[in-house]
């Protein structure tokens, strides 16, 4: 490890999600997952998987960037040459191997591995065991590559990495505090702009800007703003609607702070011309409460996220919710724009929620007009309960 | 406010016609009885429908006869009003629905094992052993799928990541248009970041500036994030912005990226703040050489590979100083970054055609631990290259 790691600031500067207390923390449990899987190397390629285990925050997530962890001996930040200046100043992983433009980095990772598994462990003759996760962000062409090496055996070890890289940890509060506050700043912008005659994507302006004067880090997920006949679509991109008197609109903004994500969400019906939008008196908001609140109460740590889903689908009038697909929250990790969550909260999901853990839960229910609203409520896990992130108010 | 592209509806039906009928003639010149797309751009590129949740997956199959049939999974695709007594029956369905022979919502898992059913029963296959092609090289196809799918059809698989991507490099006027419009867009966020330089201020709150700028005009997130660095934090070549405060003296690299119907045009520059030293004014000098022979070279029918050896032969004297090739296409991209498609890279023998839009952005980077970088997006047409910006390519001070 670097001595003094950490003196460049990061993405968010003064705020981290991750220390090189926390990181060095992560590496010694791959290690140990390592030997436990009787394995020479474990190849971490998800970009918060990288983040979490090197401080390392990668910008384009190029193709194979990833950290390789030995069962004994130093592990290995793998990056591209344009992004190297960038990786040795954020990650407390002192080995840091390139590969440059017109290279194939994958020839340039199994050479890496290749060599430091013959010079440290002296073997030439026996394959080496690579634990990789298959199904993650690894594209076909490279696990079908790995699999094609003669001197390579690949180890499924997916949900195992994903298992040790995301383990929660004290420092990343200060950052997902930082995004909370960021994206209730673009949610009270966005409600202080909608009123009748303004269009979603006006709306989803003044939200953005709002954002990014807060301070915030790269969305996970664009603004969502939608009005009237667009609510029934999750996510709904803004448009060019122009809201009227009346309508539902559902605003959204998955921010993040240094890769640590905050999602709120709220609901309101539309006033008149000049007026603010404003929730007082919403029927839906009796059925969104209870569902808010079915979902607090069963995500204690060691739920299922089909547990907490079934609670919040439990509640009375919440099975007219139109689209039972739509997943009723997340569970989220460090976040990068394909990769916003962990997992979702819907039903028969057997993902297990501990503390430390960030969840999301996200209900919907239906209006008289058709319409759907949709709230969203970052909630912290804690070995004493579950709460809302600072700073967030019931949602409408 | 410039309102929103509206999904699927950017393009005239003429566009998507020209669209679906040169990707039929690429799946049928590859030998393909069926292409398996599962990349987020090319259903929009096809179907003009932009996709808010990258998460789930989908299969575009697509024939040599031009059919093209989407099984995607619940939440990707917005809700169409299900036909019925109370639906209109005069509203047409959506336009990216237009543009689909089936479209149906399936569950995630059960995804792969619908699509073999799939291309079993409702795709007339060839009797002989069918040829299909799938896209291996992205993200966005998972390995269980392709496994399924494998175990489900015999056939021939054939990695296909290139074919369509081939196709899009090449630009239409349409498509040209909408990259005007982001090339614009990427010029006021820039000259917002310019306005907002001045010694004491942070990086964050240049790129706040930029960000607004970009949001007003209607631009969508963008492919690739925001980049500010002042002084040495400029040296990392990709520094996402910090509360890092501006200095007299230093340099500051600054990229903004718009984002119109997720067609994204960036544009980088480096500021000098309270104007150059005597090496950061010859660094400058050296890159904007370095961009002038490139540009020179950049017409229909010269190498890609050439442009970069254009480009480096100014910046011989810096040449351990070079990090990154010269340029890269732009055009229609998601996050994390602009979808590889040509590089101008040295070795790359594929030649420029007009229509082609590319990043030219060559660089100095990391000498006396700054970065001091030029770049425009620049259109090949049949005589000399455009550049896209309007933004000044002189040494600028702030």
């Amino acid at each position: 490890m670097k001595p003094g790691s950490g003196a460049v600031p990061t993405s968010a500067g003064r705020l981290s999600s991750v220390t090189q207390a926390g990181g060095c923390r992560r590496l010694g449990l791959a290690r140990l997952l390592c030997r436990a899987l009787r394995c020479d190397w474990l190849l971490f390629a998800e970009p918060a998987e990288v983040l979490a285990l090197s401080g390392f925050d990668l910008v384009g997530t190029f193709y194979l960037t990833s950290v390789l962890v030995p069962a004994s001996g130093v592990p290995v930040l793998f990056t591209f040459r344009a992004e190297r200046d960038l990786a040795a100043a954020q990650s407390w992983i002192a080995q840091v191997v390139c590969w440059s433009h017109g290279e194939d980095p994958l020839v340039r990772l199994l050479d890496v591995i290749r060599a430091r598994t013959r010079r440290e462990a002296g073997r030439s003759q026996q394959p080496i065991r690579l634990g990789v996760a298959k199904n993650g962000w690894l594209t076909v062409c490279q696990v079908e590559a790995l699999e094609a090496c003669l001197w390579l055996e690949l180890v499924e070890a997916g949900s195992r990495l994903a298992a040790v890289a995301s383990v929660p940890a004290d420092e990343q509060r200060t950052a997902l505090h930082g995004a909370a506050a960021a994206s209730l700043a673009a949610l009270d912008a966005g409600s202080a702009r909608a009123s009748a005659g303004v269009d979603e994507a006006g709306i989803a302006a003044a939200m953005a800007v709002a954002y990014w004067h807060a301070g915030a880090g790269e969305l996970t997920r664009p603004m969502s703003v939608a009005s009237g006949p667009r609510t029934p679509q999750a996510h709904a991109l803004p448009g060019d609607r122009v809201l009227e008197p009346g309508d539902r609109l559902n605003l959204c903004c998955w921010g993040s702070y240094h890769r640590s994500p905050a999602v709120f969400g709220t609901t309101a019906v539309v006033g008149p011309p000049g007026v603010a939008s404003g929730g007082h008196g919403d029927p839906c908001g009796s059925v969104l409460a209870a569902m808010l609140s079915a979902g607090m109460a069963a995500a204690a740590p060691g739920a299922s996220a089909g547990g907490i889903a079934e609670a919040m689908l439990g509640v009375p009038d919440a099975g007219t919710v139109t689209d039972r697909r739509q997943p009723l929250g997340y569970c989220l990790g460090l976040s990068y724009p394909r990769r916003p969550h962990r997992f979702r909260l819907e039903t028969g999901r057997r993902d297990i929620v501990g503390a430390g853990d960030v969840i999301v839960l996200a209900p919907a229910a239906p209006g008289r007009d058709g319409s759907i609203a949709r709230v969203c409520l970052t909630c912290e896990l804690t070995a004493g309960g579950v709460r809302p992130l600072p700073g967030a108010g019931w949602p409408w | 406010v410039v309102t929103m592209v509206q999904p699927g509806g950017t393009f005239t039906p003429a566009e998507f016609d020209r669209r679906g009928r040169a990707v039929a003639g690429a799946v049928e010149r590859a030998g393909l009885d069926v292409l398996l797309v599962s990349l987020h751009e090319h259903l929009t590129y096809l179907t003009g429908l932009v996709i808010p949740d990258l998460t789930r997956r989908f299969f575009l199959l697509l024939t040599p006869g031009g059919g093209r049939s989407l099984l995607a999974e619940h939440g990707l695709l917005p809700p169409v009003p299900p036909p019925g007594p109370s639906a209109d029956p005069g509203r047409p369905p959506p336009l990216w629905r237009q543009r689909l022979d089936a479209a149906e919502d399936v569950p995630g898992d059960e995804l792969a094992e619908t699509v073999a059913g799939y291309l079993r029963s409702s795709l007339r296959l060839p009797a002989r052993r069918p040829r299909i092609g799938y896209e291996g090289g992205w993200y966005a196809l998972s390995y269980s799928d392709l496994q399924t799918l494998r175990r489900g059809i015999d056939a021939g698989w054939i990695e296909s990541t290139r074919l369509l991507v081939g196709l899009r490099t090449r630009m239409s006027a349409e498509e040209i248009g909408v990259l005007r419009r982001a090339a614009s867009a990427a010029d006021a966020a820039v000259q917002a970041v310019i306005d907002a330089a001045e010694v004491g201020a942070a990086e964050l709150e240049l790129a706040a500036a930029g960000h607004a700028a970009l949001a007003w005009l209607g631009s969508e997130p963008s492919s690739f994030p925001a980049l500010c660095g002042t002084g040495p934090r400029s040296g990392l070549y990709h520094p996402v912005p910090t509360w890092r405060r501006l200095a007299a003296g230093e340099a500051v690299e600054v990229e903004m990226t718009a984002s119109f119907g997720r067609y994204n045009s960036n544009l980088v520059r480096t500021l000098f703040a309270g104007g150059p030293s005597r090496d950061q004014r010859r660094a400058f000098d050296v890159v904007r050489n370095a961009f002038d022979n490139a540009l020179a070279r950049m017409r229909p029918g010269v190498s890609a590979g050439a442009v970069d050896d254009a480009s480096r032969a100014a910046r011989a004297g810096y040449a351990r100083h070079i990090p990154s090739r010269t340029g890269y296409s732009v055009g229609l991209s998601y996050p994390p970054f602009f979808l590889p498609g040509l590089s101008l890279l040295s070795g790359e023998t594929r030649a420029l055609e007009p229509g082609m839009v590319f990043s030219l952005e060559p660089s100095v980077s990391g000498h006396k631990g700054e970065t001091v970088i030029l770049g425009c997006n620049v259109l090949i047409t049949e005589s000399s290259p455009e550049i896209l910006n309007a933004c000044t390519r002189e040494l600028i001070s702030c």
